[in-house]
């Protein structure tokens, strides 16, 4: 008995070592590769960034559906993320000896700040880059659909209902954030003299999430009011005023003085929006 | 044992699986990525989101429930382009992006404004009186100083501390300091001397709801609650044993003496007491109603229309600088008491002399000395208790004008009336 199942052992030994010699790789599909090769008719987002980030392709699904959520709904990751001409990405960086850019600051996406494309400043108050190296004829931010099809993404970089150069409809200001001294003379023209942002009730919250590490840019601030993201406010408030009145007099003229006021009696609450 | 080998064995065959299947990344913030259209005209950003506690302060205030936030906070009318839209006709917003934080006087300076409310109507913002003027308007507006000392204060907008003061529920601690008392000597109708001594601090601690988007209709504002000193004054004073308690500021008419007649309810004018209160009635009768009687004869007049005959109120108006003042007038007696004001002031008739209602010895007060101790100057005399009853010099008072007074300024209203 012993000897027949020592002998079928072999057998089978001896038909896998012939029969089975393929090994199993360790992640399935990992030798399929994505296509980035761009002039040759690849698509640039050849990566589908929804592959490990289907809760964002989730919201903007969830966007088309939702009138009320409907900017940016259009666009691809790459709109966004991968921007060229601002300095933060590879618009400018060096290309291999095949043309292809090689990625330099940041290789397949940038975490952008909102006011990347909404400030006033056209580049941050920097002179615009020369042509070749402006993001509408950089090849990679065709796919934004710069001329391309719909399908693609929208026709004008700014997305409809906006035409042709349409940036100044996506400016955000009144944060005085503007760089006057800076600013470019060839987009002077288009600038907004009057961004002083001397009355935003929320300029602090601007300026302090400029500089807050948490998110890249104001986008703190952006993202509370412009986002369905959940934010958790604290407030510590006054809620009354100390008034220290003094009424000066010699024998033959008084007059009432308000030396102080200050805040009382704070508070703190707690604001829950959205999520 | 078979049970751990077994869960353990489970773990370890789902842990690869894990490992090569769950490749996503959770985005830092969940609905980052959801924005919220502006594309149309005005704002689409829910303020209350994040703001639902000054929406509930506003529901339970008694004006401005029909407003929604953009109508003060997007107010139109400062010249001030709030961001809006995102195609043609958008603009990104100049001195503000979302908001701002208005002056009150924003709209209620000015002729107003005309603002379309929450349910689309058209609603006018009516001017704050007087404040609403170039420079604040006249210097007989009695909180003047008040709205022009809230300038140099960060704690809110423009004069913002002044308007919440009064119109919201915002809690106040006020702390008063002024002089505590005076003295002089009067003779022959003539101040020989004068002096005033001391410093008093009064602080009147007013608990509101503490909500500063809970405004108050002006029928609701309280004098007495930031004035709580002249309200001690008038109501409770200082215990004058037999006699009237100390009770400044609310002076008594001289009477006639005539038979018939009482010191403490009629006058030379033949009518009711116009500043005196019987002391039954101080606890209720001293309120905004009362403060009106001198401070702004004009509202009183409008509040009391029965008084007008009574009083010759038109005229007594007419005196006074009421239509040109916010909420109330600083005032001097003379203001309504001098020569040939609707009442001036009037000798009592049982005892002869010159009086003090010759050589505009009233207007010669309000010369020569400060108004903040006007009111006490004349109380010296027209204070009930420093009349003691039965005292039997008449003449040295009402004929001969001699007295050496001492007294306190609110709430104390302490006084003696000697020679």
């Amino acid at each position: 008995m012993v000897s027949k199942i020592l002998l079928a052992g072999i057998i089978i030994g001896v038909a896998g070592i012939f029969a089975l010699p393929a090994t199993v790789a360790m992640f399935s599909g990992q030798h399929m590769w994505y296509a980035t090769d761009v002039t040759s008719g690849g698509s640039e987002i050849g990566v589908p960034c929804e592959k490990c980030h289907p809760d964002i392709a989730r919201e903007y699904q969830d966007a088309f559906l939702h009138p009320l959520y409907a900017p940016h709904k259009t666009y691809p990751c790459s709109h966004c993320h991968r921007i060229s001409g601002f300095g933060e990405n590879n618009g400018t960086g060096t290309t291999d000896w095949d043309g292809r850019r090689l990625g330099n600051q940041t290789h397949a996406a940038v975490t952008l700040q909102c006011m990347d494309c909404h400030d006033l400043n056209y580049m941050f108050g920097r002179p615009p880059p020369p042509a070749p190296d402006h993001h509408m004829h950089n090849p990679e931010y065709a796919t934004c659909g710069w001329g391309g099809p719909p399908e693609r993404g929208p026709r004008n970089c700014h997305a409809p209902p906006r035409t042709g150069d349409n940036i100044a409809q996506i400016r955000a200001g009144g944060f005085g954030l503007t760089d006057f001294d800076n600013m470019s003379t060839y987009y002077y023209w288009k600038t907004w003299p009057d961004d002083t942002g001397e009355e935003a009730a929320h300029r602090e919250f601007v300026l302090d999430a400029l500089a807050d590490d948490t998110l890249k840019g104001a986008n703190e601030a952006c993202i509370a009011c412009h986002t369905e993201s959940r934010a958790e406010i604290e407030f510590t408030v006054p809620t009354g005023m100390k008034i220290t009145v003094h009424n000066t007099y010699t024998q033959t003229q008084s007059h009432w003085d308000i030396i102080n006021i200050e805040p009382i009696r704070y508070i703190t609450y707690r604001e829950v929006k959205g999520g | 044992m078979r049970r751990a080998i077994a869960l353990t064995l489970l773990l370890t065959g789902l842990a690869p699986i894990l490992f090569f299947t769950g490749s996503d990344v959770a985005t830092l913030l969940q609905s980052q990525h959801t924005f919220t259209s502006i594309s149309d005209p005005g704002n689409q950003i829910n303020c209350t989101g994040c703001h639902s506690q000054i929406e509930s302060e506003l529901v339970g205030s008694l004006i401005h429930t029909d407003l929604d936030c953009e109508d003060c906070h997007r107010f139109n009318g400062t010249g001030i382009t709030f961001a809006s839209g995102d195609g043609t006709g958008s603009t990104p917003g100049n001195r503000s992006h979302a908001a701002y934080t208005p002056r009150c006087l924003d709209c209620h300076g000015g002729n107003g404004a005309w603002i379309t409310n929450r349910t689309g109507r058209l609603v006018h913002a009516p001017p704050a009186p007087a404040f609403n003027e170039t420079d604040y308007g006249s210097d007989y507006s009695a909180h003047k100083p008040f709205v022009e000392d809230s300038l140099n204060f960060e704690l809110a907008r423009g004069e913002n501390e002044a308007c919440l003061a009064c119109h919201t529920d915002w809690s106040l601690d006020i702390e008063y300091t002024y002089f505590k008392s005076i003295e002089y000597t009067l003779s022959n109708w003539k101040l020989t001397s004068f002096s005033y001594t001391g410093e008093r601090e009064y602080t009147a601690l007013i608990e509101k709801s503490d909500a500063k988007h809970r405004f108050i209709a002006t029928e609701g504002i309280t004098c007495v609650k930031c004035h709580r000193n002249i309200y001690d004054a008038l109501v409770n004073g200082t215990m004058g044993g037999t006699n009237e308690d100390y009770l400044t500021h609310a002076p008594i008419e001289i009477s006639t003496g005539k038979v018939g007649h009482r010191w403490d309810t009629d006058n030379p004018w033949n009518h009711y007491r116009y500043h005196y209160v019987p002391s039954l009635n101080r606890a209720t009768w001293v309120n905004r109603s009362y403060c009106y009687e001198c401070h702004n004869v004009k509202r009183y007049a409008e509040e009391n229309p029965g008084d007008e005959m009574t009083y010759d109120l038109d005229s007594v108006r007419a005196d006074t600088n009421s239509e040109v003042v916010h909420a109330a007038e600083a005032l001097w007696c003379q203001t309504c008491h001098g020569d040939g004001k609707t009442k001036e002031v009037i000798d009592n008739p049982d005892h002869g002399g010159e009086g003090h209602s010759k050589r505009s010895f009233v207007d010669d007060i309000k010369t020569n000395y400060a108004r903040t101790f006007h009111g006490d100057i004349c109380m010296g005399c027209h204070e009930a208790a420093v009349h003691p009853p039965m005292s039997g010099r008449c003449s040295r008072c009402h004929q001969h004008g001699n007295a050496d007074v001492y007294i306190e300024s609110e709430p104390t209203g302490y006084a003696e009336n000697t020679r």
